[in-house]
């Protein structure tokens, strides 16, 4: 049983010489599938001890998917995390390393610091979560808040029975208003389905509705897809950080009307 | 629009940054979700960009190597007006087993933008898969670019009169 969990553990472990020093994989894995790796190098300052060090990407790559280190949590969560696997972050090399270490303190040391970075790439699991549902998420949650018993509220049904090829992320009905159908501009895509479903009922079905796509940020979009949606659709309200009320009190008008929304 | 139209496609409007240092500044690759005002990549990695134009789009390459100790990303991104769409990433990185990549397969109207990656990217070969080409083999700015360009179809030479 021993050999077989020292297999398990020990199986993919792999050492190259790079210039530098020597590269280590794991058998461990972030989430996009690549292995938690290490460099082992020697230390600059005391002749023949030694350092591990990250390849210098891991903090710079959390940051590009999207995971703000400069919030005090993150910043705090970050400080822990190292504090605890007795590593630190060179600011300016953008590098997690350990102190000098002996080659018989290696082993252990390695241990620990892989376990801190298998536990870095958690912040980048948690953003990649955050980074798909988010803001549709948070959008919906505010909707279904504000708009809960003055309007029924279906989520992932088509709009009408004449238009059953593009399903709006969000339909809201209010007695004697037309049904509002909501698409989350997440992507392209969403936001071409809302154009189509508008064109669909325009040339098609001919049903009372309004259609509407929230955009996160507009920024995401070619400015023609913008222009098409906001010349077609009943509104494309943007739900900018600090400015989310707004975009939610725009649709909130769409679906009861300009004189029935909450203040 | 995919990916692979993209590589095989005709490239026009090339332009190829000069090579710096460190911290890979906003405008030359704008990923909207990275608070960062640079992405803080510390001195040891060398980086430049490739633009390009091609199937009536904006393109660019970013490439990132630290020679010592055998890394290269080279982000391809279709570039929006202020926002990036991360199609693909070609990588070698010392602690992997060979040259890989990150990508789509899917349109790019299925891709959000601003994030480097994300779970709608998927790594080809599968970490545990046969990678055929297994040594960095590259130790210079010239070759990683050279590596590049073939990689994503991307030739100086113009069309042959």
């Amino acid at each position: 049983m021993k050999e077989e969990l020292c297999k398990a553990f020990c199986g993919d472990l792999a050492v190259r010489q790079v210039p530098d020093g020597l590269a280590v994989r794991t058998g461990f894995r972030r989430p996009d599938g690549d292995a938690i790796g290490f460099f082992v190098v020697d230390d600059p300052v005391y002749p023949g001890l030694f350092r591990l060090e990250d390849d210098g990407g891991t903090i710079p790559f959390l940051e590009a998917c999207g995971v703000d280190f400069s919030t005090d949590a993150r910043k705090a969560a970050l400080q822990d995390l190292l504090a605890e696997s007795g590593a630190e972050f060179d600011e300016l090399e953008s590098t997690i390393r350990t102190k000098p270490l002996s080659k018989e303190e290696l082993p252990r040391a390695a241990m620990t610091f892989v376990a801190l970075l298998l536990r870095s790439s958690d912040f980048l699991l948690l953003t990649q979560e955050r980074v798909v549902s988010a803001f549709k998420q948070d959008a919906a949650e505010r909707l279904r808040e504000r708009l809960q018993g003055r309007a029924v509220i279906e989520e992932n049904m088509p709009v009408s029975a004449r238009l059953p090829e593009v399903i709006p992320d969000m339909v809201f009905r209010a007695i004697g208003r037309a049904p509002v159908a909501l698409f989350f501009g997440t992507t392209s895509q969403r936001v071409n389905d809302a154009i189509f479903l508008q064109m669909a009922n325009a040339l098609e079905a001919h049903d009372d509705l309004a259609v509407v796509t929230l955009l996160e940020n507009e920024g995401m979009f070619s400015r023609d897809l913008v222009s098409r949606a906001m010349n077609r659709l009943a509104s494309v309200p943007v739900y900018r950080r600090g400015d989310e009320d707004a975009a939610i009190r725009r649709i909130e008008e769409e679906v009861l009307g300009r004189h029935t929304t909450l203040h | 629009m995919k990916l692979r139209e993209i590589i095989g496609s005709e490239k026009t409007g090339i332009k190829i940054s000069e090579w710096k240092n460190g911290a890979v500044s906003r405008p030359s690759f704008p990923l909207s979700r990275a608070k960062a005002r640079a992405y803080k990549w510390g001195s040891a990695y060398e980086w430049c960009t490739v633009r390009f134009s091609a199937l009536g789009q904006e393109f660019c390459v970013l490439i990132l190597c630290r020679f010592g100790r055998e890394i290269l990303y080279a982000t391809l991104g279709l570039c929006g007006p202020k926002d990036t769409q991360v199609l693909c990433s070609y990588e070698f990185h010392g602690t992997e087993p060979g040259w890989h990549c990150h990508l789509t397969c899917e349109s790019v109207t299925t891709v959000p933008a601003g994030a480097m990656r994300g779970p709608w990217m998927r790594r080809l070969p599968g970490a545990r898969e046969f990678h055929r080409r297994k040594s960095f083999g590259i130790s210079n700015r010239g070759q990683a670019l050279q590596k590049v360009l073939d990689f994503y179809g991307i030739s100086l030479k113009g069309p042959l009169l």
